[in-house]
């Protein structure tokens, strides 16, 4: 169903990425001070505490000699603390209850009544579906202080909001968040998937995840691991939004995905790239999608247009530069592969001599040439021709060369060649050319990326 | 000691001989309405940024019924972020919330509050500062301005020296042209820095024997480096350079001209006295982008970049130099017969050659 790819030598493209940390949060709150440290120091157990406790709390901290503005926020940091953690237990959820009953009894402004009911109602939400009343209660006070929020007040809303049965309700709350912010993470749709996951509710997940595609909205790490606490089925509804939506998992994510798969009692296998069926059972692997051909020639004409007639074509080459490319293309025909020179033959490590990189780049070609027969262009630059002569002059017979000058680029040539040559052609890189994603578009529109993602994939890339 | 370095200051100033050595060929060609800042357009009043009381309240009268809604949702999520430690200012005024309103996303908001925040940390520890300082007891002065044998050159008489060089340059020395047709390409805070760079090659260029003679080229009326040079200090009409709409290509021809870029096709050996050379005014923050080279591509002018790898170790940093860094060296390199290694020495930053 779906293809690992991993293998030696020559391979394509891995599916999935190599970044396997997860992505930071920027603290600048109370909770980033120096300070919050001691206020941690003074609760060691983690239990159910009185209002006394909070309150010698209070008075010690008001003793100490820290700057005015934290000790009237420290309260407000420490309940944040709590609410904003991703495995929420029992009892640092009854340690911000507590806080909360603390700080109720207090007299308040409306300013800070927003946040403290706002990191009530995420703690509450993050617990489960045990705290419905209190949740309700919630809702009512925040109606009484405004009828819109800001963004942090509708983020926790939602997540109040999906421990309850009216979790519909948190798409009203969505856009309202956009009023005052073009974009949103996907923090906002996790607790989302969390309620339509509880009720087994196929439609809305469905839906979910279509508005995840159209807003270019990733997928967090909370997301699969609700998915992977169902079981089996939804699991494997997980893999086929993968599958439909083109998303490319990170390494962390797929780690998890295993581990799922093999408590349930299945073994994992590195299937080979070539091979299309599974060593297991010997059925047919569905094949990733490749490009069609309207598809392809949507590129193609958008692309060559484009190109061409930019005003940022000075900042990579010149007009007279690319003319003489184009009757170079013209005069010399279809290629069925393009080598960019100077990429293969600097992706070997540093202290190699620059005799040994002619010699990389010779034989690299030579295999093309007579082991593959293929028609090859060579793209570099023009302090190539100082090279030694032997490879040069070996290079030059065997394959079509096209030199630019030292100062500009030869990305676009690449691009330019391989799409106007046709179908099959390939280049030979190291470089992703994401750079130039930018000048499709137009006819494509929102399809563009995919497109270009899914034309990348028949790039080759060596590895040394 | 300060009158006595202000005396040899001067002193080294008056001249004795002086010699251009420019061709005058290419300065014939020079109209006098380049020459000279005329006062048709009326200079502007604000800071293109800053937003006055009255038009504040202009604007918060006339929100649409969208923007209503934002601006309530907006006061909720200051509320917010003071009660939650973030760093916010104590109090907002109706200029800040119209500045705010144009924000596009959390992000850039919570910047500019943290800017806002931090200047009113800075007026607070200054006035503490102050006062402690005036517990304090003062020490005595240790010269005595008045009854010396010492000669007292005052600021107004060093200027009167430097302008005179100034025009003097204006009329028959060599220009200096500043390509400022990239302005869409800037950000508001690097229009700012582009004027404090303004201000140090200002400095250094009159303080010269031999000054270049400034001349901005591309300049937009209703700009905002027009508008910022308004205010760095004096008005406009004061200083002796020429501000046009006009491209400098109307006026020089190309086989004068020569365009300093760090991205340049040929290494500069020696400074050439028959050409007149070009900086782009470009401050790039943000992204290091070939747009000086390409300009030079397009109108096929000569591009030249400095000699930076010949004469120094680079450990770190770009190569792309500050504006009161290039004049600085273009001044010393006229005058030393191609002494690269002082004119380096002098204004390149130590840090960029700095090896542990």
């Amino acid at each position: 169903m779906f293809k690992l790819l991993t293998g030696r030598g020559l391979r394509p493209i891995l599916l999935f990425n190599n970044f396997k940390g997860s992505i930071r949060t920027i603290k600048s709150d109370a909770r980033n001070d120096e300070h919050f440290q001691t206020v941690l120091s003074f609760i060691k157990d983690n239990q159910y505490k009185d209002i006394d406790f909070w309150v010698e709390c209070d008075r010690k901290i008001n003793s100490l000699n820290i700057n005015e503005r934290f000790k009237q926020v420290w309260t407000n940091a420490l309940l944040r603390h709590y609410a904003h953690q991703s495995d929420l237990k029992k009892d640092d959820f009854e340690l911000g209850i507590s806080l909360y009953d603390y700080m109720k009894s207090k007299k308040v402004d409306d300013r800070n009544r927003l946040t403290i009911l706002s990191a009530a109602l995420r703690l509450c939400g993050e617990r489960g579906s045990s705290e419905t009343d209190r949740i309700d209660q919630l809702l009512t006070e925040i109606h009484q202080i405004a009828d819109f929020f800001d963004v942090d007040t509708c983020q926790s809303i939602i997540i109040g909001l999906s421990a309850t049965d009216r979790w519909r309700d948190g798409y009203r709350y969505l856009d309202m968040a956009k009023l005052t912010s073009h974009t949103l993470g996907p923090e906002f749709y996790s607790p989302l998937f969390r309620a339509a996951l509880r009720f087994d509710d196929k439609k809305e997940v469905d839906k979910l995840a279509k508005a995840l595609h159209e807003h270019d909205v990733y997928v967090s790490e909370k997301i699969v691991n609700y998915f992977i606490q169902k079981g089996k089925k939804w699991l494997l509804d997980l893999l086929f939004y993968y599958y439909e939506y083109r998303w490319i998992p990170g390494a962390r994510q797929m780690e998890l995905i295993k581990e799922a798969f093999v408590r349930e009692g299945y073994c994992i296998n590195n299937i080979e790239p070539r091979k299309s069926t599974c060593p297991c059972c010997s059925q047919k692997l569905l094949p990733l999608p490749k490009l069609g051909l309207t598809d392809f020639e949507r590129l193609r004409r958008s692309f060559l247009k484009l190109a061409v007639e930019r005003d940022d074509i000075f900042l990579s080459t010149t007009i007279e530069e690319l003319q003489r490319f184009i009757t170079f293309m013209n005069e010399s025909g279809r290629f069925d592969m393009i080598v960019d020179g100077l990429n293969v033959a600097y992706a070997a490590p540093k202290h190699i001599t620059l005799k040994q990189r002619a010699e990389l780049l010779r034989s690299v070609i030579n295999y093309l040439v007579d082991v593959r027969r293929k028609r090859v262009l060579v793209l570099g630059r023009k302090h190539m021709l100082s090279w030694p002569g032997k490879f040069m002059d070996e290079i030059q017979d065997k394959a079509k060369c096209f030199f630019v000058d030292n100062k500009s680029e030869d990305d676009k040539m690449t691009l330019y060649a391989a799409l106007s040559s046709g179908r099959q052609t390939q280049i030979v890189t190291l470089d992703e050319l994401r750079d130039h994603k930018y000048l499709l578009g137009g006819e494509l529109g929102l399809k563009a990326n995919n497109c270009f993602l899914r034309y990348g994939r028949e790039l080759i890339k060596y590895h040394f | 000691m300060q009158a006595l370095r202000r005396c040899s200051h001067v002193l080294k100033l008056i001249p004795t001989t002086r010699t251009y050595l420019t061709n005058p060929k290419t300065l014939e060609k020079r109209k006098p309405d380049d020459l000279c800042y005329k006062t048709t357009i009326p200079s502007p009043k604000i800071p293109f940024d800053k937003i006055t009381v009255e038009d504040a309240k202009k604007i918060l009268t006339n929100l649409t019924p969208e923007e209503e809604k934002q601006l309530k949702i907006l006061k909720l999520e200051y509320d917010v972020f003071f009660s939650t430690g973030v760093r916010v200012p104590n109090e907002m005024t109706s200029e800040m919330w119209c500045t705010i309103l144009k924000k596009p996303s959390v992000a850039s908001r919570r910047r500019m509050y943290n800017f806002w925040f931090k200047t009113e940390k800075k007026i607070e520890n200054e006035k503490k500062r102050k006062q402690k300082k005036a517990l304090q007891p003062k020490p005595e002065k240790s010269f005595n301005f008045y009854n010396n044998i010492y000669f007292f050159v005052r600021e107004t008489t060093m200027n009167q020296h430097y302008y005179n060089n100034l025009c003097h340059a204006m009329r028959f020395g060599p220009p200096l042209l500043f390509d400022m047709s990239f302005e869409n390409k800037m950000t508001d805070r690097e229009v700012k820095n582009f004027v404090t760079q303004l201000q140090y090659s200002h400095s250094i260029n009159k303080m010269n024997q031999e000054p270049f003679h400034f001349s901005f080229y591309n300049v937009l009326s209703e700009g905002r480096f027009f508008n910022q040079m308004h205010f760095f200090g004096k008005d406009l009409s004061n200083i002796p350079w020429t501000v046009s709409n006009n491209d400098f290509q109307d006026i020089y021809d190309k086989e004068n001209l020569i365009y300093l870029s760090p991205n340049g096709a040929r290494t500069m050996k020696e400074y050439d006295h028959n050409a007149i050379y070009i900086i782009g005014g470009i401050v790039d923050r943000s992204e290091e982008v070939p747009l000086t080279f390409a300009k030079a591509k397009k109108e096929k002018i000569r591009s030249v970049r400095f000699p930076l790898e010949r004469y120094l170790d680079w450990t770190r940093g770009s190569k792309s130099l500050t504006i009161d860094q290039v004049v600085g060296i273009l001044l010393r390199i006229k005058q030393n017969n191609n002494n690269w290694e002082a004119a380096f020495s002098e204004f390149v930053p130590k840090r960029k050659t700095y090896k542990d």
